[in-house]
């Protein structure tokens, strides 16, 4: 069994594995942080980015003035750092380690580990399946035509190509250049590509067993993260791998994360751990409200840069119960992207995916979510993008929820823009997956105040090691991130993952031989065969039978059948050169302890006199004289020394046989 | 084997233990034999435990000389020649050399009792003495390798001031020195070996043997040992807070650092020992005090702060600001940032820290009442966000902001603001707060607003006067405003409004605004209760349709459903009447906290006398007369037979308070208007009735109670259908 790593965040998990000869991919996320390198779309022009001064390397060679020419236009400074001014491009996962068009079957965990599929379905000549839960592929699809709109609203009149040549890629500043693959780096993919990839989604429910080429038996179950996001149990007759990624067992939304069934594996691979482990979700909530009503109490703008999905539900219900005891009932608060209006309708949709406390409010019925309720009576006001209606509705102070949480495209860039000279205003970052002094870095020199309250409701590294414990897998294998502490914390010993025995870790490119050794394989028999077998009791309660048939092999199923009849062949035929032509049946075993006496009985009957039986400590030997031959016999093992004499040591041997039981 | 195994059942068994549970027998001479007989035995069985192999044999013959340790030190002061006898030293004293050293033994469970007969010899300063090797004793905690059981050892080592006569004159300071080291020990280390939870174990551990040391007064007056107790404790909480880097480059290495900052446990541990020891010393001078200040600071700034973190930490910063003019100074004028983190952790949607910030600005406004304080409190628009949360808060916050709001008129600068700013007049604030009283179903919110009352009537005069002042001059007040303003009509209209507004409260209405219509048929019940209470024909009764609004609702509560809200309401009562008759000493008469926690028998008989007789230039007949038109007098007769027995004694209390003082008074002078009420004063036996016995507290009535209760429930009836 071998595990490819094709990703290097481990919370955008892109794995492969190969088992029992179907080839797995696990997840396929695509890396957005890459986006951080380029300067913000904003969506009306801004004069401030128009200016921002270009820069250029010291070392390329003076007089390439055409490639100086290009880097003028492609990397522009700001606040001290450099950017490249281009279409924001994305990290797609790992593409030389193995050919993706053998990918058999990919499986997705969440709705945030799908935006890397166009690139492999559409761009690898994958031919396989796809599987996941209908919220993920829903709210995935809303995920990826959200980034596509936003690139696609502003675009730009041509791509930078040229920083990434290696010999300019060299001379970039570090926090350019560092941790970059210029190979890896793609623009975004259009409609159609998110179209084509999502047809191929296979969707399942939780619990319901798959069967993939007859080989395995693959299962989702709810991992308790977001909507319909799940785990993966993937097993054959014998052996059984979880896959355990974005997990959450804290009381949120979705359904409970679902263990039981994911106790003794022989693997257990595990992803998606919380990014912040040392913020308490609950705290942070209460960060973000308390910062919130501050800033709106003394008159300023709150914007929070998030997806259109997850997370954000949980804060507009808690939002609007804060908003209530404060006073506040009149805030407006406003939802901005292309997808919030789907988004929240979807939500609203997928109650069986959620936990039990959202199910029942259906059969009342109610909507599982308060924002339903709040976009009635126009406390939430949702707007597809700051043009057109919303332009009409817009008062301030308020609390804006827009995309994308990079800040480097969409609407956020616009309140960014208009709001970041004000000190009065305040942006939060909860998106725990978005280092949130890398999205203010363009935004720079900035006067909002700017909040990092990650809600991230990932298991933490206790949550994880007790898991590890319950579970009792035999191996675990998990990102090498995850056994050394966060090197922010450094010393924070107690925030890596311990397993018994340790932990196999992986990192983007490896390629691990897993410990599993496959010993067993099941085979059925047909009846017919079954019905021709004649158990001989070698023990009590124990019957052993000797079987012979031929074995099929077909879907990965084996199945033993009887031997057919060798047809007899009449004159003038010929008989077919594959039709068991060599097709001997089988000896039978033999088993038990020669008796000696009854053997010499034996020998004689057959006319083989003047025996001389012998003990020595380990048995008997027999000197048959006059044929000058020795028979050695010993617990487990019968040795004819009769110099030559073929025929002789047949007949001992027969006669030997015949002395013992057999099947 | 079997005779070796702990014999606890022997342990208890003894003559010691069963001696103290035994009535003592008057000594003679076969008394004195007999124990000399009971001694030979305990010392031979405490022999035998002593130099058992088994540590569970050891253990518990040590606990047989620790719980004799407690009785010698219990019986220090008894009289009885039988208890001085000498046998009891001999218990004590003869096994001594063999106990000690068992303080260094390997098993943890002998150690841990050889402990507690170490703490039972230090208790009493005359025992203490018999400790043989105090150079061993201080070595002991360094050679322990678990920090709890070091932390528990010098816990006990923190021997009460005065020093014992045997111990050095330094053993304080050593002592402190042994607490330190581990601290120190971690807080100066080059290189972190041990994993982190060991490290927040051995702090926390320290810092409790700390807090005992200080609690205990150990540094008596010594003002270098509370610096170094103080650096220590700031360099820790600099540590925790993540500041280490900038306050105390010198103490706090970054190992250490980063493995206590932001640990809770930590935190709570070290703020509770700094309060510890802002209490107990003279530090307020310190200026370690200000990297304190800024350590707290950044811990309330830190989003993970936990409820306990944030209300342990603003109560000592409340401590410190009391305490250092300076660092409340320095905190008013240049640290924007703890306004900026009152102001966030205010909006908190927590209710545990809204409440411990409330709490803070109410213990700054009792404590820093100068302009400063005002000015600060004022420029953080604190008044406003208290208001608000008057307003539109619940629950405990709402009864914080309300125990806040309670000292805002004693700081001359937020009640201006609080007034201005939210367009407020003395009177909207009472009107709110009567409101409160009136229709706010939370206890507590009920009993703080009624504390605002109290508050106010006891300090303010201005407020004092707006409550006490009858209902018609303040109509007469309103309609003298008004005629100014407004034509005729316009004013009686308006009359005719308030009038209808200010309609005074029966009780049963009041009841049901609190209650709500749940439990309806229960306020009727409770309205029509005790037919039997005496109702005086007071003449002042009819007069509390006069009575300010203030008056009315404190009239009404008195028979709220809970007892707390009633008894809130006789304290309010209780300053009303010492201010009409100041020998009326207000809270002297102490209050049963709980129905369990009863106080009866507190109030001697001199200390009434001694206010009787304060009480004797006041004029008695214009205060009773005064009362009864407020309808104190009526309330207080009504109240002394209460259901609730913690309001019922209460009641008793201050009319007892009130006779005494009637029988001190001249007897011509004329009070018919209120001879019914003096004559029940004269009549009653209020010492009868706190003395008398109501089964309340017992076990059976508990249980009667419950299945009285239990009773009147159909659900509770089993029937014959029933499996």
């Amino acid at each position: 069994m071998k595990l490819y790593c094709l990703s290097s965040h481990p919370n955008l998990p892109c794995l492969v594995l190969k088992f029992k000869s179907v080839t797995v991919m696990l997840d396929c996320s695509l890396d957005l942080g890459t986006t951080f390198r380029f300067l913000p779309l904003p969506l009306v022009h801004s004069s401030r980015l128009a200016k921002l001064p270009s820069w250029v390397p010291k070392d390329v060679a003076v007089d390439d003035q055409e490639t100086l020419k290009a880097l003028r236009k492609e990397l522009k400074e700001c606040a001290g750092r450099v950017f490249v001014d281009s279409p924001p491009e994305v990290g797609i996962p790992e593409d030389g380690l193995l050919d993706l068009s053998t990918v058999d079957v990919i499986l997705v965990s969440s709705f945030q580990c799908i935006l890397a599929l166009p690139y492999i379905t559409e761009y690898t000549g994958f031919n396989g399946m796809i599987y996941a839960t209908e919220p993920t592929a829903q709210m995935g699809r809303q995920l990826m035509e959200e980034l596509v709109q936003h690139t696609e609203r502003v675009p730009k009149t041509r791509a930078a190509c040229k920083w990434k040549e290696p010999g300019v890629f060299k001379t970039l500043p570090a926090q350019l250049r560092d941790g970059l693959d210029p190979a890896a780096l793609r623009l975004c993919y259009g409609l159609h590509d998110i179209n084509s990839a999502l047809s191929k989604v296979q969707l399942v429910g939780y619990a319901q067993k798959l069967d993939v080429f007859g080989a395995l038996q693959i299962m989702p179950l709810s991992s308790g993260y977001c909507v319909g996001s799940c785990n993966w149990l993937i097993q054959s007759h014998y052996e059984k791998i979880s896959y355990v990624s974005s997990s959450s067992v804290l009381t949120t939304h979705p359904q409970p994360m679902d263990q039981a069934p994911l106790q003794n594996t022989d693997v257990l691979i595990l992803a998606g751990l919380t990014q912040s482990p040392t913020a308490n979700p609950d705290s942070m909530l209460s960060e973000f409200c308390s910062h919130l009503a501050v800033t709106v109490k003394n008159g300023g703008n709150v914007l929070v840069p998030c997806y259109p999905s997850g997370v954000v539900y949980d804060l507009f219900e808690c939002l609007a119960v804060f908003l209530d005891s404060s006073g506040l009932m009149q805030l407006p608060v406003y939802f901005v992207s292309p997808m919030a209006d789907s988004s929240l309708a979807y939500s609203n949709i997928f109650a069986e995916w959620l936990c039990q406390s959202k199910q029942s409010k259906v059969y009342l019925p109610e909507a599982p979510f308060v924002h339903e309720e709040l976009k009635t009576i126009s406390r939430l006001k949702v707007f597809p993008g700051i043009h057109g209606d919303f332009s009409s509705e817009f008062k301030t102070p308020c609390v804006v929820f827009a995309g994308h949480p990079t800040l480097r495209f969409g609407d956020a860039v616009h309140f960014m823009e208009m709001w970041g000279q004000s000190k009065a205003n305040t942006v939060i970052f909860v998106e725990p997956d978005v280092p949130y002094l890398e999205a203010l870095a363009p935004y720079q020199p900035l006067a909002m105040k700017a909040v990092h309250c990650p809600i991230d409701t990932r298991l933490s590294f206790q949550q994880a090691n007790k898991i590890i414990t319950d579970l009792k897998p035999l191996h675990v294998v998990l990102p090498e991130a995850y056994i050394t502490p966060p090197p922010s914390l450094p010393q924070r010993t107690d925030l890596v993952l311990e397993a018994d025995p340790p932990p196999t870790t992986f990192q983007r490119g490896e390629v691990l031989s897993l410990p599993i050794r496959r010993m067993y394989e099941k085979i059925e028999i047909t009846p017919e065969l079954a019905s021709s077998l004649v158990p001989s009791e070698i023990r009590q309660g124990v019957a052993v039978a000797s079987v012979t048939g031929v074995l099929e092999a077909k879907d990965n199923n084996y199945i033993l059948q009887s031997v057919p009849k060798q047809p007899t062949a009449g004159p003038g035929q010929k008989r077919k050169r594959d039709d068991n032509a060599d097709f001997t049946p089988p000896k039978p075993h033999v088993w038990g302890a020669v008796q000696v006496e009854q053997f010499v009985q034996d020998l004689e009957k057959n006319g083989v006199t003047d025996v001389k039986v012998e003990d020595t400590p380990s048995g008997h030997i027999i000197h048959l004289q006059s044929e000058d031959t020795l028979i050695q016999i010993e617990d487990g093992s019968t040795h004819i020394f009769c110099e030559g004499n073929e025929d002789l040591r047949i007949k001992l041997r027969n006669i030997l046989l015949k002395c013992l039981s057999k099947f | 084997m079997a005779t070796q195994h702990p014999p606890v059942t022997m342990a208890t068994q003894h003559p010691p233990v069963t001696m103290a549970t035994e009535p003592l027998a008057s000594p003679n001479m076969a008394d004195l034999t007999d124990l000399q007989s009971s001694t030979a035995t305990i010392l031979s069985f405490l022999d035998d435990q002593l130099n058992s192999t088994v540590p569970e044999c050891t253990a518990a013959g040590l606990k047989v000389i620790a719980e004799v340790w407690r009785l010698k030190s219990a019986l220090q002061l008894n009289s009885d020649p039988l208890l001085r006898s000498d046998s009891w030293e001999v218990v004590t004293c003869d096994p001594m050399s063999s106990w000690f050293p068992l303080l260094r033994s390997d098993s943890r469970e002998v150690r841990r009792a050889a402990v507690e007969v170490l703490q039972g010899v230090l208790e009493q300063s005359s025992t203490a003495d018999f400790v043989p090797d105090l150079e061993m004793l201080l070595s002991l905690p360094a050679d322990l390798a678990d920090p709890r059981e070091a932390g528990q050892l010098t816990a006990v080592l923190c021997v009460s001031p005065p020093l014992p006569r045997a111990f050095p004159q330094d053993y304080y300071q050593r002592l402190l020195q042994q607490i330190l080291r581990p601290l120190l020990g971690i807080l100066q280390s080059e290189q972190m070996t041990q994993p982190s939870r060991t490290v927040v174990s051995t702090v926390c551990c320290s810092l409790s043997a700390l807090e005992t040391f200080v609690a205990k007064g150990c540094f008596s007056s010594n003002q270098q040992m509370a610096e170094q107790v103080l650096t220590h404790l700031s360099g820790v909480l600099a540590a925790a807070a993540g500041t280490a880097e900038h306050t105390c480059k010198n103490t706090c290495e970054p190992p250490a650092a980063a493995m206590l900052k932001g640990n809770s446990r930590v935190i709570k541990a070290t703020a509770q020992t700094l309060m510890c020891l802002v209490t107990q010393a003279d530090v307020g001078s310190s200026p370690v005090l200000k990297e304190v200040m800024d350590s707290l600071v950044s811990i309330l700034d830190r989003p993970e702060a936990d409820c306990m973190v944030v209300s342990k930490c603003l109560q000592l910063t409340a401590a410190l600001m009391k305490t250092s003019r300076a660092v409340a100074a320095c905190s008013f004028s240049t640290r924007p940032g703890l306004t900026s983190v009152l102001q966030r952790r205010l909006c908190d949607p927590r209710w545990e820290i809204r409440d411990s910030v409330f709490e803070f600005l109410a213990a700054m406004m009792a404590g820093c009442k100068d302009g400063l304080a005002g000015s600060w409190l004022v420029q953080g628009g604190f008044h406003s966000s208290i208001w608000d949360c008057v307003e539109m808060g619940d629950g405990y916050a709402q009864a914080s902001a309300l125990a806040a709001l309670k000292h805002c008129p004693t700081v001359p600068a937020m009640w201006q603001a609080l007034l201005q700013d939210s367009g407020l007049t003395q009177d909207s604030v009472l009107d709110m707060l009567v409101q409160i009283v009136g229709a706010d179903v939370e206890t507590v919110v009920r009993t703080a607003a009624i504390g605002c009352f109290s508050f106010w009537v006891q300090t303010c005069d201005g407020i004092r006067h707006r409550i006490l002042e009858s209902y018609k001059q303040q109509q007469k007040q309103e309609q003298q405003q008004q005629r100014h303003q407004h034509q005729h009509q316009q004013q009686q209209n308006q009359q005719e409004r308030h009038q209808h507004t200010f309609e005074p409260l029966d009780s049963h209405r009041v009841a049901e605004a609190i209650v709500g219509e749940a439990t309806y048929d229960l306020v009727v019940t409770c309205s029509d209760r005790s037919p039997g209470v005496k109702q005086l024909p007071l003449a002042a009764e009819p007069t509390n349709q006069h009575a300010s609004r203030v008056l009315q609702i404190l009239q009404a509560v008195s028979k709220d459903l809970d007892w707390e809200v009633k008894l809130a309401a006789l304290r309010f009562w209780e300053h009303v009447i010492a201010h009409y008759l100041p020998g009326f000493s207000a809270g002297a008469v102490s209050t049963g906290q709980s129905p369990n926690h009863s106080s009866r028998g507190q109030d001697g008989g001199s200390d009434v006398q001694s206010s009787c007789m304060e009480a004797g230039d006041t004029n008695w007949s214009h205060a009773v007369e005064n009362l009864s038109s407020h309808g104190c007098l009526q309330l207080l007769v009504e109240a002394a037979d209460d259901y609730d027995r913690p309001v019922s004694e209460k009641a008793c209390r201050m009319l007892k308070e009130l006779k005494a003082m009637m029988t001190s008074q001249d007897q011509s002078v004329n009070l018919e208007q209120q001879e019914d009420f003096l004559r029940y004063l004269r009549e009653t036996d209020f010492e009868a009735i706190l003395q008398m016995k109501t089964g309340g507290d017992s076990f059976e009535s508990l249980l009667e109670d419950i299945l009285s209760g239990a009773r009147r429930r159909e659900a509770n009836q089993k029937d014959c259908y029933d499996d």
